[in-house]
């Protein structure tokens, strides 16, 4: 049946006429319908359906696919007789089916409600998602807003707690990581920067405000200079290997062939020797092997 | 030769500094060599490449480049400062602050008139060279980003600056950035990293070559502004260029410790149409290579493990010779350990501190020279800027020291210093030649290498790096005679005990021996000038380091370079070209009788590994400080890992 219902469908989708006798001799097997029913929906002749009796049986699942099938039936009939309206009317039809339908009969109607109600509903629910998002940026922007103006209001606040630290005694302290990275020009508003941070971080706990001295901040230029070269030669992802495996490969593949260097030299497979003691003492240990 | 009670001392844990920058002067022919710790080393290269000059460098210095103008060296380094040294005295002239941040780039100008440095504020700033300083002119166009190398155009009108990700093209009159050319990224996760342009050069036709951290190396044209060719050197970084001068030969270094060559040819026989085409590859490092200089006859690099390597292009080198082996260079050239021979001391020069089987330490300045009395009595050091003297006290296995505090205050550093025997006397050399206790100066030139000092305290020699040999009278308190230059620098030097000739050894490996009361070379000199040396002994690359003379036989004469020691007997027949030249263990192989037609002069031994000083103290026994390379290698910093076929 559902291969059926499938040809039909497509049928009245695309509006094309099939006129198989096979299909027509399917539908007129499964289907079973009044002549009386037929006559009330379409204004021609009614076509002779052989079958048996409609009424004994129960009424099929789906309606729809129902009367589609019928109405090709009915189309098929008129062909065979040479109805010339048949094409233009067949594709108005195609286009009116379910309203036309829905006029007669009782399921028909209620399905076409039930999809009006559903695109009803999405309507609806796109509109309330729409309000919920704009609530939610304006809540966004209430907060953005009101952060800013506590924003302002500190650093307001650090000033005045700046003149009265002035007299209070300074001690030192590391600079924060935003300072290793500033440029000269930028070191002013850094300053400002680190002494606002500062202070607001001595409202809190027991720190001190600290002023940045300038050779510090050339150390640390030069320190993060050297951090960059660092990093770009022997950071994370260059593929680097030990001094130790470079001389035993030479050892291995050398004129004088011998053991690699960490067994050779003792400082250097002091450390790989080290972590081995302590493996198997952990080992030694966790089994129990010396009854303690 | 007889037998001696050895012993090795492998406690010297002597560690050199990775080479950071090279720079070659062609006028005068010299390389200069800064390494890491801020030490500027310039080597000759008409002279076997002897390591004429060491400029000791400070803690704090991070040197990065190096440039010449004219006879004036110029550094500049990351804490922010240009250095001009002055290559007489052996010390930093001035130094003068860029106020851009670290420094990463300096060159000058092939008109000699202008330096250019690039800092890490993203500026070029141009200084005017004058006759005795330097001075700020303007900046280039601010860019964003650092930047990283520098190179002029021969004609002097523009610059081009390589910086992260880009390369920008400055015109020096207007200051203004002309051309911008986009370096792509290398493939896979260095995507992700910005891709840093190591290196740049422009070649007067216009092309401009970059080296960057994706292993390629670029050839842009400068006037469309667009990118000609671009060749995958290495999988690491390509960390240096250098071009030669006629500007056909390319040289490029890499991370993982090769040197490739470029060359500008045709690829058609006969054809006008030329590229750059890669020639060679050289793989004489095992680490990163920093720094590399296309010499014309050869190609020196230097790199992270601290060996300055020369490799002679053969097809421009017409006769082989010195001048066609590879050499490599390792150690200084100079003395680090002085020992005290009757007290049975050894001090030990490290760049921050002295060894005397006790810690004693400096603080920032390097120390330059350093020296122990016979009697072990006395210590003095130098550095760069002060001199200390220190007496020694050593009882019951106590060693206490006394500071000298009161010095003339002409003491102000020494490239030279040395002990007279009976350690009355104390001679400090820098461009003064001073006599201390009791006090006189002469003056010379050129800052002194090398001092010797006479057994009976009558005479003192002093070397230059001008090849100047000078004898002082001591007792008189005059110059007495000056021996005839020769035409290579004199490496090692010393005064026999009873003779009072004077031995000196020559960088190109020449033996002379000077009689200093006859003021003319000995017979022994002469004789040996006439026959000429052994190739093998000829053929050594490193330069001898140490003379000293054995107290029980006075025909012998012990020197030593890096790789062997040697004891030189005077009575016995010089060797032949066609005779084994290393006969020592042939002659233990043979009977007596048939020895003494054999054995010559010299007595070779190549037990030891790579040596620092070789000394025989009173009671025949031989101290021998050594230093392996691997113990040296082992402290480097990482290597690239490379893969190798059956490993």
């Amino acid at each position: 049946m559902s291969t059926v219902r499938q040809k039909t469908e497509e049928q009245s989708q695309q509006g094309q006429e099939k006129s198989s006798a096979d299909q027509a001799g399917l539908i007129m097997c499964e289907y079973e319908r009044s002549e009386q029913r037929t006559a009330e929906s379409t204004a021609e002749s009614p076509p002779t359906l052989i079958g048996p009796d409609m009424d004994s049986m129960e009424r099929p699942a789906n309606p729809i696919h129902h009367i589609l099938k019928h109405k090709t039936t009915s189309n098929m009939a008129k062909l065979q007789r040479g109805d010339p309206q048949l094409k233009s009317e067949k594709q108005v039809k195609f286009g009116r089916e379910i309203s036309e339908s829905s006029e007669d009969e009782g399921p028909e109607e209620v399905a076409f409600e039930e999809s009006k109600s559903v695109a009803l509903k999405s309507a609806e629910e796109a509109l309330r998602a729409r309000r919920r998002e704009k609530e939610l940026l304006k809540e966004k922007r209430r907060k953005k807003q009101l952060f800013f103006q506590e924003q302002k209001k500190k650093s307001l606040l650090s000033e005045a707690l700046l003149e009265e630290f002035d007299t209070v005694p300074q001690k030192k302290k590391k600079l924060s990581v935003e300072k290793e990275e500033s440029k000269n020009e930028e070191k002013e508003e850094n300053m400002q920067e680190i002494k606002s941070q500062k202070a607001s971080r001595s409202l809190q706990g027991n720190c001190s405000v600290m002023r940045v001295k300038d050779k510090a901040a050339d150390e640390s230029l030069q320190q993060s200079a050297m951090d960059f070269i660092r990093s770009r030669l022997y950071g994370p992802g260059k593929d680097r290997t030990t001094n130790a495996e470079l001389l035993s490969l030479e050892k291995k593949r050398g004129a004088n062939q011998g053991a690699a260097v960490q067994f050779v030299n003792k400082k250097l497979g002091a450390e790989q020797k080290a972590k081995a003691e302590k493996c198997n003492k952990r080992f030694i240990r966790k089994q129990k092997l010396i009854p303690s | 030769m007889g037998e001696f009670n050895v012993h090795r001392v492998r406690f010297f844990d002597y560690m050199p500094s990775a080479i950071r920058a090279l720079a070659f002067q062609p006028q005068r022919e010299r390389i200069a060599v800064a390494r890491t710790d801020g030490t500027v080393e310039i080597f000759n290269r008409a002279d076997c490449f002897f390591q004429e000059k060491v400029i000791p460098g400070r803690q704090q210095a991070a040197t990065e480049a190096l440039a010449w103008v004219g006879d004036r060296l110029f550094s500049a380094g990351l804490n922010g400062e240009i250095i001009e040294y002055d290559l007489d005295n052996n010390k930093t002239k001035y130094t003068i602050d860029a106020y851009g941040g670290p420094i990463w780039s300096i060159t000058s100008n092939k008109q000699g008139t202008h330096l250019a440095v690039g800092c890490e504020d993203g500026t070029v700033k141009l200084f005017e060279v004058h006759e005795d300083r330097i001075q700020f002119e303007r900046n280039l166009a601010k860019q964003k980003g650092r930047i990283i190398s520098l190179s002029w155009h021969p004609s002097g009108s523009k610059i081009v600056a390589g910086m992260m990700d880009v390369i920008h093209i400055f015109d020096t009159e207007t200051g203004q950035s002309v051309q911008r050319l986009l370096v792509d990224r290398g493939v896979g996760t260095s995507r992700s990293q910005e891709c840093v342009v190591w290196s740049v050069v422009y070649l007067s036709d216009g092309t401009i070559i970059s080296g960057d951290s994706a292993g390629k190396v670029k050839m842009w044209d400068s006037r469309t502004g667009t990118l000609i060719k671009s060749h995958q050197v290495t999988k690491w970084d390509v960390l240096t260029l250098s071009v030669s001068q006629d500007e056909t030969s390319l040289a490029v270094g890499t991370s993982e410790g090769h040197v490739v060559q470029f060359q500008f040819l045709s690829m058609v026989l006969g054809q006008e149409d030329k590229e750059w085409v890669r020639t060679r590859t050289f793989k004489n490092h095992t680490h990163d290579v920093r720094a590399v200089l296309e010499v014309n006859t050869a190609i020196v690099s230097g790199g992270m493990d601290t060996q300055f390597v020369v490799r002679p292009l053969l097809d421009k080198i017409d006769e082989r010779g010195q001048a066609s082996a590879l050499r490599n260079i390792q150690f200084p050239h100079r003395r680090l350990v002085s020992c005290a021979r009757k007290a049975g001391l050894l001090l030990f020069q490290y760049p921050g501190h002295l060894e005397l089987w006790r810690y004693y330490s400096n603080g920032e300045e390097h120390i330059c020279c350093s020296a122990v009395s016979p009697c072990g009595g006395w210590i003095a050091y130098s550095t760069v800027a002060s001199f200390r003297l220190y007496r020694l006290h050593c009882e019951n296995n106590n060693v206490s020291i006394i500071k000298v505090s009161k010095l003339p205050k002409v003491l102000s550093s020494a490239n030279q210093i040395c002990f007279s025997s009976d350690s009355s006397h104390l001679f400090v050399a820098s461009t003064l030649l001073i006599f201390y206790l009791p006090s006189s100066s002469q003056g010379s030139g050129q800052a002194i290498n090398l001092l010797a000092a006479s057994e009976d305290g009558k005479w003192l020699a002093s070397a230059n790096s001008d090849h100047e040999v000078q004898i002082y009278n001591l007792n008189k308190m005059k110059p007495h005679c000056t021996v005839p230059v020769h035409s290579s620098g004199v490496s090692a030097m010393a005064i026999h005990p009873t003779t009072n000739n004077l031995f000196m050894v020559h960088a190109d490996q020449q033996l002379t021996e000077y009689s200093v009361e006859k003021k003319q070379y000995t017979d022994w000199s002469r004789q040996v000038q006439r026959h000429g040396l052994h190739s093998l002994w000829l053929e050594r690359d490193t330069p001898v380091t140490n003379v000293t003379f054995n107290p029980k036989n006075p025909a012998h004469i012990v020197l030593h370079d890096m790789y062997m020691f040697c004891i030189i007997d005077q009575t016995l027949p010089l060797p032949d070209q066609r005779s084994q030249f290393y006969n020592q263990l042939t002659l233990r192989s043979m009977p007596e009788k048939e020895r003494k037609k054999h054995s010559h002069a010299f007595k070779m031994c190549k037990i030891f590994k790579e040596l620092l000083f070789v000394e025989l103290m009173e009671d025949q026994s031989l101290v021998v400080v050594e230093r392996p390379l691997m113990d040296i290698t082992a402290q480097l910093p990482a290597p690239v890992r490379q893969k190798k076929f059956a490993t």
